[in-house]
This record gives C-alpha cells, structure tokens and sequence, in this order.
C-alpha cells in the first residue's frame, strides 16, 4: 500500500515537473481566455512576412504600444514570403495569433461572372468562412481613405486595415547619369527608345533587373499593360468572354517592346538576383530600373547618398498614355475570428492607424499611403504626381483573373518568362499565338 | 536445438514439423510469447511510421479527390478525378507532361552519372593510395553541408557578373547567365546535385569494395586478367548488391528533389520538376493542397514504378552475376 502511494507521488511530481517544464518553455498559456506570459503579462502576438523595413517599422509600433500599455508584451513573428501562408494558415488552425495578414495583396475581388470554373482568392474564400473580425466601425478605420478601404470591404462590412499601395509599373533612373548624358525623363516610347540607345552609345546599360528570380522581369509588363490598355478590366473581361486575343496587334507591339526592354538591359541579367539589384544601382551597372515603390528603402540604404527618380514606364507613343503610375494593394492586417486578445489587437491597430504612426510607417515601407494627407519623403511624393485624382490605379496583375486551367503561357498574361534571355523565344509573333492557344485552352 | 529463451510453452512434434514444412527457422515463430515479443520490440517504429508516413499517405490519397485548399474554416468537397483531370486534360497538359519528362531526365541523369563518378571515386580512393581517407572527407563534405548551403555555395560560384565561372568562361572570351540561361540551368541543376549526393554513394560503393575478398584479385591476376577485366568480371559482381542500393537511393532521391532546385533557380517553367510543382502549388501561394496531391500521387506511381522495375531488373542481375 505505502509502496503504492509513493510510486503515485512520484508519479505526480512527474507530471507536475513536466508540465510546469512546458509552461515555462512555451513562455505563455490560456489563462482566462487571453494569452498571457509566464510573467503573467498579456501577449498580443503578430505575425507578418519578413521584409526589412516594415519588420523595423512594426518593431518601433510594438515598443510605443508596450509602453502605452505596461503589463503587455508584444511577440512580433515572421516568415519569409515563400514560407508565409503556409504558417500562417497553420497558425490560424491553432489560434495562435492575433493579428496577422489578411489579404495579401489585391484586396476583396469577388469573382465575377464572367470568369468561369475559378475559385475566389485566398482572403475572399476566408472571409466567407468568416476567419476575420469584423473592424466597421471602429474609430481607427475612418483614417484610412474611403477609396482604399473600398478595396477591401466585404458585404458592406471592413476586415481590414491598409498597410498601403505599392506603385509598381514605373522606372527608377539615375538623375547622375541621365544629367550626364543630357538626358530627359522620356514620355513617350520613341524618347525611351532614344534614351536607350545614348546610353548604350556610351557604354551605359540602359535597364538593370533580377532575372534570377523571374518575378521581377515581369514588372515592366505592368506598365506597358498600363500604356497600351488603358482599360485593364475590360481586357480582361474581354479576354474571358473570347472577344479579345493574345495575337490582337497591341498584345504583339506589348510583346515587342518587352523584348526591346530585355536586349536593353544589362549582360546576363537573367542570372542576377534581385537582392544584390539595389547596390549594382546605385553603383551605375546600369541607368533605370523597372521596379516598385517597396525598393526604396533598399536602394537608400545601398547609398544613403544616391539620386534617383521614378517615372511611368512610357509604353506608347502618346504621352497621355504614359501619365499613371499603376500600383498594387500591399497586405492588409486583420484580426483572426479565433483571436483570444481581440480587444488588444484593437488597440494595436488603433495605434498603428494614428495619423502620426501610420505616416512614420510608410516612410519607412516605401509603400505609398493609404491615409490621406500624410506626409511623405521626397521619393514617395515624387511618385504622387504620377497617381490619378483617385489616389489608386490598379496594374494588371491587380485586376486580372488567374485562369488556373489555361497553359503556362496564358495562366497570367503575358508570357514575360518565356522571352530570351528569360526563356528562349525570340520571335514575337509566334510566341502571342503559341499564348493565344494556351489562353483558348483554359477557355474549355 | 533449444527453444527460444522467451519460449515457455513445451515443444510439440507438430511444431516442429510444422517449422520444418514451412522451412521457418525463426525460434520465435511458434510460441505464444515468441510471437508477441517481436512485435512489441517494432511496436515504437511501428507506430511511429504508421502515424507519420502511413497515415498522412493514405490522407493525401484522399484529399487529391478533394479541393480542400488548406484554408482554415474553408469548405472543402469530394470532387472525384477533376484534379487528374487537370493535371493530364486541361491547357496545362502539355506542359505538366513536359515537367514530368523533365523529371524522368533529372532522376536518370543523376541516377547515371552519379553512380558512374560515385564507383570511380570508390575504386580511385580505395585505402591503398596515399590521402585516401582525406580524399574521402572531402568528397563527403557535401553531404553534411546541406542543401541552403550548398545551394549559396554554387549560386555564388554561378554569379554572372563576378563569380569564379564568370571568370572562368570570360578567360575564353565568353559570358553566360548561367543559372538564369534557360538552356543551362537545367544542367547546373544536375551537376550541383550529384555533387551534392557523390559522397553519400561513394561511401556505400566503398563499403561495397572493403568486403571483396583480395584473393579474387590475386587469383584473376595469375589467371592473366586485365585491370579492365578484374573490374568487369570481380569487382562489378561483388558489389551488386551495393549498386543496387546505390541505384534505388538514386533514383528515388532524385525523383523526389526539389529543395536544390528551388534553392538555385526557383520555380522556373524550364528548371520545374513534379516535387517542385507539388511544392508551389501546394505551399507556394496557390492554396491549392487538393491539386498538389494529386500531383503528389502522381509522382508516387512514378516513383514507384521506375523503382519495382528497377529493382527487379537489378535482383535478377544480382543472381546473374
């Protein structure tokens, strides 16, 4: 009997040790229904991509709010793109965070009916299983342009909190080397094309990008999409419905003038990578470079010195054409419906969205604002001029519908990575009817 | 003969006929206890497989006649072969067929030359030559390297502009993009990967080499055979066994790589292979985890295909031998 009670106790203090070991190691646990710390502190966890910038910005946010709010800790996580839905799903099914990113990026496009056989995106299949909580009429969200948060309004109802735009279909250039050369902000296709040639005349490669990771030879699609079709939504609904064609004259000329981009760009380009584009820029490998608004920071830190403006990416000959700088919709930031600290998070975003924070987020991001009236760096509000009255053009890839079940080279018009030295064809005109087929083939 | 030291039960004449009819000569076989005891010493791998790889296997089986996209809370229904149909039916076709040739390439390429250099390295660096065991290491370092390092090592040998290549290629007057060459990079894959694997082989080869007997080798010598005839005719059966090892580690490593490729190039149209594509359609953004395993099925009959084939091919030539 006496041997039994012992062998209990032990096993008790067994289990108590390891339990204890758990809670301690976990730093945190369900106490009352709010996560809270060993220390017995309240946690408000977040969990976003990596990406340097807005990392720091978040970091300075988390330390004014734990100030503001003694007796809570905020656990800033992140991962990197590649990595992020996937953890970020996997959290959610634990209830592990607090406020995380909702739409990545796009916003709330409900699939119209003209699209046929495909499924709504990512934040709009959760929003209808209702993972996000419901922000309306929080205070914090009328600072926010009504013109963004349309954007991501559901039903009538908000689920998130802009981060900002990221103007992405423009040029960086060198106001060194384009001083040098005589050099004008070209507006037109034909001034690009000279623009190229002087500079190539002397040495200079006119574009320099990261082929080495595909996406970023895409960019300038965006904008000649945006100079050659003024109405992306129609193209694409166009598109869809069988009306236009991948062989249609200008899809041809948007082809061409790619290819003229890539042979104007600098030597084995295709096997740069993107993370080194920033400092071969600023040290003159090259005069301009395709890219978004998000690269600022990158290209500051490369040579907090260096000079450079942003310009529309002129795809046609008529400058009016080339007037808008087209931008896409970061990520937003929600609150998961499985949150146990949703009060706090409230308060987090309300500290976020304060005119005065919000502003020191953006300069830091590069992104372009989502508050009206915030002032912005030099680089960012060079860029404003270049936006329409609306604060927002979308780009291409913002507004068009992934065709799952079309071929590769039709999936996402147009085929940027299958033009040498990206991938291998070099006759434009074969390769829009080689899309064309695949395009038709997604319209079965 | 003695009973097993488990085995309590008294031996019976039906036994023992029984163990001889069935030429079993396990002395656990037929006891109560005997039985059992095996199976409680497998018991913890047992369970530990069946959890994490028999489980999850019969559960990607299902979900590929599903569109659970991995979402949490989202809906997800049966969809029967509509994700196979998409795989071989849609716009996409052509190009999945193309990734799945790509694939086979990849796994024969390094199935092949892997092995080829793998037994090469073996015989050059057998104990008898001088930094034979130094040589060894280093051939094997890659393999504790890992693939992120070794991924940054040949991403930076391949810098275009300023890699040691670049510099090689620019002595004959020439320059590439190399991994971003979509007519090249394919290769480099190929190269880094059985760099990266030539170590793990060797040594199996190795091991193989250590166990042949060196009085075949005095006795083909006196009988006048050539090196090249002692190779063919002692070393290459002798380690059968080890190439059969060898191969099937190859081919299913190499059928099943994506991690190098991912690391080196990315998702590419011309570097993609099946596990790359399960990998971004599962994981990559698309949320997609229905497609992804069917395409992992896919690449499951695949493998194990190539591998029954194979194996059967080698076993045979085994006993040939």
């Amino acid at each position: 009997m006496h041997k039994t009670t012992s062998r209990r106790r032990v096993l008790l203090t067994a289990t108590a040790a390891v339990t204890a070991a758990v809670l301690l190691t976990t730093g945190c646990g369900y106490l009352g229904g709010e996560t809270t710390a060993a220390s017995g502190s309240k946690v408000l966890r977040i969990f976003v991509h990596s990406n340097a910038p807005t990392d720091k910005s978040f970091a300075a946010i988390n330390k004014q709010f734990e100030e503001q709010n003694p007796g809570t800790k905020v656990e800033m996580t992140t991962a990197v793109g590649a990595d992020f839905l996937t953890v970020r799903n996997t959290r959610l099914t634990a209830k592990d965070v607090d406020i995380t990113e909702g739409s990545r990026d796009g916003g709330t496009r409900l699939t119209p009916a003209w699209v046929k056989n495909q499924k709504d995106n990512d934040w709009v299949e959760s929003l209808k299983a209702g993972n996000w909580v419901d922000l309306t009429g929080e205070k914090f969200i009328s600072n926010f342009a009504s013109g963004i948060l349309d954007q991501y309004e559901y039903k009538g109802k908000q689920y998130a909190v802009p981060t900002g735009t990221s103007p992405l279909s423009g040029v960086f250039y060198s106001k060194a080397i384009f001083a040098k050369y005589n050099l004008k902000v070209p507006t037109t296709w034909s001034e690009l094309t000279n623009v190229m040639d002087v500079l190539k005349a002397n040495n200079i490669s006119p574009f320099i990008m990261g082929g080495k990771d595909s996406w970023p030879a895409g960019l300038p699609v965006l904008g000649l999409v945006q100079s050659l079709f003024p109405d992306g939504t129609k193209l694409n609904k166009d598109l869809w419905e069988g009306t236009a064609s991948l062989t249609d004259p200008k899809a041809v000329e948007l082809m061409t003038k790619l290819q003229t981009i890539y042979a104007n760009t600098a030597p084995n380009w295709a096997g740069i990578d993107y993370a080194s584009i920033p400092s071969r820029f600023v040290q003159g490998e090259a005069a301009m470079l395709p890219d978004g608004a998000w690269e600022i920071p990158a290209i500051q830190t490369a040579d907090p010195k260096f000079e450079f403006g942003y310009f529309p990416l002129p795809g046609s000959d008529k400058a009016d054409d080339n007037k808008y700088i087209a931008s896409k919709l970061e990520f937003s930031l929600s609150i998961p419906s499985s949150s146990k600290n949703q009060e706090l998070a409230k308060k987090w975003l309300a500290l976020y969205s304060e005119p005065a924070v919000y502003a020191g987020f953006v300069a830091a991001s590069g992104f372009g604002p989502a508050q009206p009236n915030v002032t912005l760096p030099a680089a960012l509000a060079e860029m404003q001029k270049y936006m329409p009255t609306s604060g927002f053009a979308p780009a291409w890839d913002q507004v068009f519908f992934v065709n799952t079940n079309a071929g590769p080279l039709a999936t996402i018009p147009f085929a940027y990575s299958s033009i040498a030295p990206m991938g291998t064809e070099s006759d434009m005109a074969t390769l829009t009817q080689k899309m064309e087929a695949d395009w038709k083939a997604g319209l079965k | 003969m003695q009973l097993s030291p488990g085995a309590t039960a008294p031996r019976s004449p039906s036994r023992d006929l029984k163990r001889k009819a069935t030429g079993n000569i396990n002395p656990f076989a037929f006891s109560r206890r005997g039985r059992v005891v095996p199976w409680i010493g497998i018991a913890p791998g047992l369970l530990l497989f069946i959890i994490f790889a028999l489980v999850p296997a019969i559960g990607i089986a299902f979900l590929s006649f599903t569109n659970i996209s991995g979402i949490p809370n989202v809906p997800w229904h049966w969809t029967g072969l509509e994700n196979y149909v998409r795989f071989f039916g849609s716009g996409s076709s052509a190009a999945n067929l193309g990734i799945v040739f790509r694939t086979l390439i990849f796994g024969f390429s390094v199935t092949v030359i892997l092995n080829i250099f793998a037994l090469l390295s073996a015989i050059l660096l057998k104990n008898n030559i001088w930094g034979a065991t130094v040589f060894r290491a280093i051939i094997f370092m890659p393999v504790v390297l890992g693939v992120t390092v070794v991924g940054l090592i040949w991403s930076l040998f391949f810098n275009p502009t300023g890699g040691p290549a670049a510099s090689l290629w620019g002595m004959f007057g020439s320059s590439s993009a190399f991994l971003g060459d979509p007519r090249l990079a394919f290769s480099l894959i190929i190269f880094v990967q059985i760099w990266m694997s030539l170590g793990y082989s060797m040594m199996i080869y190795h091991a193989g080499l250590m166990v042949i007997p060196s009085d075949l080798y005095e006795a083909a010598t006196v009988d006048g055979a050539t090196a090249f005839q002692r190779f063919r005719h002692v070393t290459v059966p002798m380690i059968a066994p080890a190439t059969t090892v060898n191969v099937l580690i190859s081919i299913v490593g190499s059928l099943q790589t994506y991690q190098i490729i991912f690391v080196l190039t990315g998702n590419r149209p011309t570097t993609s292979v099946l596990a790359m594509q399960i990998f971004s359609v599962g994981f990559g953004g698309a949320s997609e985890q229905g497609y992804a395993s069917a395409i992992s099925m896919i690449q499951f009959v695949l493998i194990s295909v190539i591998t029954l084939v194979a194996l059967r091919y080698l076993r045979k030539k085994e006993t040939q031998l």
